[in-house]
């Protein structure tokens, strides 16, 4: 093989190893993002401060598929530290 | 059209002032609507006509209408829980869709539901020169017409927030990654569309207000409460960039020989209407003496407007 392939892999390898680290964080980012969108607009009707119990009742509706995905987060709250420190390559 | 606003402590005459507004008006030539959104309202009684509920013809060019603001909180809610139900249509197959009646026990509804009110008579009103809205006291009235603008940052933020999550969406799908068939454009996503849809309500509400033909009229006693919470309404009022263009004082007594009850009455009646002249010293202050009989009819309503006059003229002017 000749070197400048040997280059090409290593770097091609990287290159891919990055993608994936960058697509697990962007997908982390996402997660809490729809999180917090969906705690935001449930806010009034859970007691909290947020927009008015009209706004939330308008976008309930249409936030079905958020709100499990929440819902799920908010099980395993205790493994997200951890979770998230992993991600972070925090140890 | 233009917008006429009266606000002020419960009782110190913002029925009468609203009506006056309309009948003077009305008398320079232009079609007048005055709107009651108060939910103790008694427009319809100042003109010894029978509330309806609907819009009542009073003279030619001039109209009134009482808000049944209950009613407006009933339909708006009925609005809401069908919506509700529709998208959770299989509670009713257990029976249990009748749970989300208590919706009707949500906060905040009230406001909402005049401030609906307030932008359906806007919208269905184009043809008229001038819509008087004779509004709540003015603790209610003031949560009123803070609600779009509340609501507006609210929808902002949330839209953002929104933007940042299909932006994150479309990266994703972008590498190649499965984001579940979850919507990645604006223009596919249903949250984005209602988030906007309510967003253009706000809008045209909260532009409406600051608008140059929209103008507040503050209305209160020569008391200290009503004048302090009309300092409080001015403050707010500015805040928000609502315009204020005149300030009316009912019930101010002229006594050619005052009796020595009154005397402290009288004095606390100079002191307010001096803090009045001082604090609203850029608006028109108009005052209107302590009236024999209540303005009750066309005819009195008359004699009321010409008390008036000169907050007439500048906001015809404005």
């Amino acid at each position: 093989m000749r070197l400048r392939d040997i280059v090409k892999r290593i770097f091609g390898g990287v290159a891919e190893s990055f993608k994936e680290r960058s697509g697990e964080l962007v997908r982390l980012e996402l997660r809490e993002l729809e999180n917090a969108f969906v705690l935001l607009v449930i806010s009034p009707l859970i007691g909290l401060p947020g927009p008015s119990t009209v706004t939330s009742l308008r976008l309930l509706p249409l936030i079905e598929r958020e709100l499990a995905q929440s819902l799920n987060v908010s099980r395993r709250l205790d493994d997200m530290l951890a979770e998230m420190l992993g991600y972070l390559d925090i140890t | 059209m233009r917008v006429v606003i009266t606000v002020g402590k419960g009782g110190v005459g913002k029925t009468t002032t609203a009506a006056g507004l309309g009948v003077a008006l009305h008398e320079r030539g232009y079609t007048i609507l005055i709107v009651s959104l108060d939910p103790a309202h008694n427009l319809a009684d100042v003109f010894n006509m029978r509330s309806t509920y609907r819009k009542t013809r009073v003279a030619d060019r001039l109209e009134i209408l009482e808000i049944n603001v209950d009613e407006a909180v009933k339909k708006y809610l009925d609005e809401v829980a069908l919506m509700m139900k529709t998208t959770f249509k299989h509670l009713s197959v257990l029976n249990i869709d009748k749970y989300i009646d208590v919706l009707s026990n949500a906060p905040g509804v009230e406001e909402h539901a005049i401030m609906n009110e307030f932008k359906r008579v806007l919208e269905e009103n184009e043809d008229k020169d001038f819509i008087i809205f004779d509004m709540p006291p003015t603790g209610l009235s003031l949560r009123i017409v803070s609600l779009p603008f509340i609501h507006r940052e609210w929808l902002r933020q949330l839209k953002n927030l929104r933007k940042a999550i299909l932006d994150r969406r479309r990266m994703l799908r972008n590498v190649g990654e499965d984001i579940g068939g979850a919507p990645c454009e604006e223009t596919e996503d249903p949250v984005m569309r209602e988030l906007e849809t309510m967003l253009r309500e706000c809008e045209f509400l909260t532009h409406r207000l600051t608008s140059n033909d929209t103008r507040c009229v503050l209305v209160l006693a020569p008391e200290t409460l009503p004048l302090l919470e009309a300092k409080r309404a001015f403050e707010k009022l500015r805040t928000l960039g609502i315009s204020v263009s005149g300030c009316v004082v009912n019930k101010v007594l002229r006594l050619h020989s005052p009796v020595p009850e009154l005397r402290s009455k009288l004095l606390e009646q100079e002191q307010c209407l001096n803090e009045i002249k001082r604090c609203f010293k850029d608006l028109v202050i108009v005052e209107v003496p302590f009236l024999e009989r209540e303005p009750r009819g066309l005819d009195s309503l008359k004699t009321y407007a010409n008390y008036i006059e000169p907050l007439v003229d500048s906001i015809v002017r404005s």
